[in-house]
């Protein structure tokens, strides 16, 4: 129907299965801390995700990403404290403001490519920080907004509890990135792919190239945004930090560390990185020396991400490894 | 009483004009390295602004042991900062750049193009914090024999060590001027950057112009940090900080035009000094965003440009 292939699906539905069976017996056993640390890492896996389908998917190197996250936090914080919409509304609604800053962003970048479109992104980003700071009759500034409310319950349903947010944070994140493999394995997915490789041939066979590539920027701000306010309403406090260099930095790590183009890739990596920058706390200000070197190492021998090493065990012939094997196009040339 | 308030204001004017034109230079300074950069060896280099940082930090280490002036010592530091590039460079880059030289000509090239800026992306953000780790977060001051001594001219008045940071910034911006239109490995290097085939063809060492190229643009990038330690404060972001603005400039100046980035950089400098002056200073960072995203958007080739 949607040109999806049963082949890719039958091959990733294992690792659904095991992430579904794995994630929902944690609560079962684990510590208070260690749910928590789940709770942000897939806030995280949803933002990695997001990213994956606008820089992976059509080579659009997205330097300003964390900003879509605040503007979703920061709609649903205000729209719920200033206006009274539900936190419920205000998190789609959040995604939706997101989508349309994406729409904002996405069509000057449209004609950009390559570094024009990084350091245009990455503009994007400290316009959103500066103005975060500077409205201040809006956001209160450097200061942030505490005592955001929780997400009001159904019945028995408590969202101030842990446990139940861990499971909410946990279909949220496993349905977003459900969304966004099947996008990517759809028709949709496929075309974006042949512009990310040929633009030209894809332009000759009739291709709406700025469609496509503005509806990818639409939907990676949006999960960006939703994101932004599962996290609003769970941490309950935020600030313009959320929207900083080093936010966009972070999540392009965990992108990357996963593998590009690969949408399940980064969650592993937001999953690792996240636990890692745990276990690293004491370190703190060493985050980034941490962060730079596994940019560095993995753009330098391992270019395919985490992600790349577990499609080897899971199939020779998985689709998804297209990407990886495009990445070393290079070193096959030189073999032969 | 009005007539005395507009020439308060013209005069204001004229100082933030001045101040422009002497952020300008840095930021002169530091473009046209990184357009040098991108037109000979097509990397964007992200970690641009670090270099500056490095010379910075290491004209102010330099200037506490040997107790000299930051400006007798910065260009010492500025050497530094350019070999050490040289050392990335054949570490970190050339490597890369043999691997995805055999996949050149491929579909592949645009994501090789997301490798390259990542691990500059990686290597920047490895120099800051590394910044952060030996010399904390707190801003320094670099003082200078000039500190004290102030120029009046006319109704405007301004600190010597601001005056001699200009010049130096435009001298050494001549200098370059004339090593590119005048000498042999100048031509070579604007060669590469106008038709890399061609220029190989008749003879250019490219990864030898390659290496050159790196040591100039982050010599000059060195100098520059050397040279605003005694104005501004050192602080470990600051590289990060100018470097979105280096880029501004070499896209105001026009992609690939080396001399274009040096009249661009000047521009920003001011634009960005009468628009603090009247917007208010908070929102001085988003002028150079919105020029180069008007830019992009109306002359993609440049302000001045001329459309291919």
């Amino acid at each position: 129907m949607l040109g999806l292939s049963s082949k890719t699906l039958k091959e990733t539905l294992p690792l659904y299965l095991l992430g579904i069976t794995v994630f929902s017996l944690i609560p079962l056993f684990a510590s208070e801390y260690i749910i928590h640390v789940m709770i942000i890492t897939f806030i995280y896996m949803i933002l990695a995700s997001s990213l994956d389908i606008l820089v992976g998917y059509t080579g659009a190197l997205n330097l300003g990403h964390a900003a879509f996250f605040a503007i979703g936090a920061y709609t649903s914080t205000l729209l719920s404290m200033r206006v009274g919409v539900s936190p419920w509304l205000g998190l789609i609604i959040g995604g939706f403001l997101s989508m349309i800053f994406g729409i904002i962003i996405g069509v000057p970048c449209l004609r950009l490519r390559g570094p024009y479109l990084a350091i245009s992104t990455l503009g994007f980003g400290v316009i959103i920080y500066v103005l975060l700071i500077n409205l201040e009759w809006l956001t209160r500034g450097p200061l942030g907004i505490p005592g955001i409310p929780p997400l009001p319950g159904f019945g028995s349903l408590n969202f101030t509890n842990r446990i139940t947010y861990y499971y909410f944070a946990m279909l949220m994140s496993l349905t977003s990135i459900l969304i966004l493999k099947l996008l990517t394995i759809s028709r949709f997915g496929k075309i974006l792919i042949a512009i990310r490789e040929d633009e030209e041939a894809a332009k000759a066979i009739g291709v709406n190239i700025a469609f496509y590539r503005l509806a990818a920027f639409m939907i990676s701000s949006f999960f960006a945004g939703l994101a932004g306010g599962i996290y609003a309403h769970y941490v309950r406090y935020i600030n313009p930090d959320l929207s900083a260099l080093g936010e966009s930095i972070s999540v392009l790590t965990k992108t990357l560390l996963g593998g590009f183009g690969t949408i399940i890739g980064p969650s592993i990596g937001a999953l690792v990185l996240t636990f890692l920058e745990e276990l690293l706390r004491p370190l703190l200000e060493y985050r980034f020396l941490i962060y730079s070197l596994i940019i560095i190492l993995i753009v330098r021998f391992l270019p395919g991400g985490l992600y790349s090493i577990l499609a080897r065990y899971l199939s020779t012939q998985h689709s998804i490894l297209a990407y990886f094997k495009w990445w070393s196009y290079g070193r096959d040339l030189k073999s032969k | 009483m009005e007539v005395i308030t507009h020439l308060d204001i013209v005069s204001s004017i004229l100082e933030q004009i001045i101040y422009g034109l002497m952020t300008g230079g840095i930021y002169a300074m530091i473009g046209v390295g990184l357009s040098m950069i991108f037109g000979v060896m097509r990397l964007s280099n992200f970690a641009h602004g670090e270099f500056y940082m490095l010379g910075a930090y290491l004209t102010y280490v330099l200037v506490s042991y040997m107790k000299f002036d930051p400006y007798v010592l910065a260009p010492l530091a500025a050497m530094f900062v350019g070999f050490v590039g040289i050392i990335i460079n054949k570490i970190l880059i050339k490597p890369l750049y043999e691997e995805i030289g055999r996949a050149r000509g491929t579909a592949a090239f645009y994501f090789q193009d997301l490798r390259f800026i990542l691990m500059t992306v990686g290597i920047s953000i490895f120099l800051y914090d590394l910044a952060l780790v030996v010399w904390k977060p707190i801003p320094i001051r670099v003082n200078t024999a000039l500190s004290d001594m102030i120029i009046r001219v006319g109704p405007l008045s301004f600190g010597g060590q601001r005056i001699v940071t200009l010049i130096i910034a435009i001298t050494s911006l001549i200098t370059l001027y004339i090593f590119l239109k005048k000498t042999r490995i100048g031509k070579a290097i604007r060669a590469l950057s106008q038709n890399p085939s061609a220029a190989m063809l008749v003879g250019v060492d490219a990864p030898k112009i390659y290496d050159i190229t790196v040591f100039i643009a982050l010599m000059l990038a060195g100098l520059a940090g050397g040279i605003v330690g005694p104005i501004f404060n050192l602080y470990p972001r600051m590289g990060l900080d100018v470097v979105p603005k280096a880029f501004v400039v070499v896209i105001l100046g026009g992609i690939g035009n080396i001399i274009g980035s040096i009249y661009a950089g000047f521009f920003l400098g001011v634009v960005e000094n009468l628009g603090g002056y009247f917007l208010g200073t908070e929102y001085r960072e988003v002028i150079g965003f919105v020029l180069m995203i008007l830019t992009l958007w109306l002359r993609p080739q440049g302000l001045l440009g001329i459309r291919r």
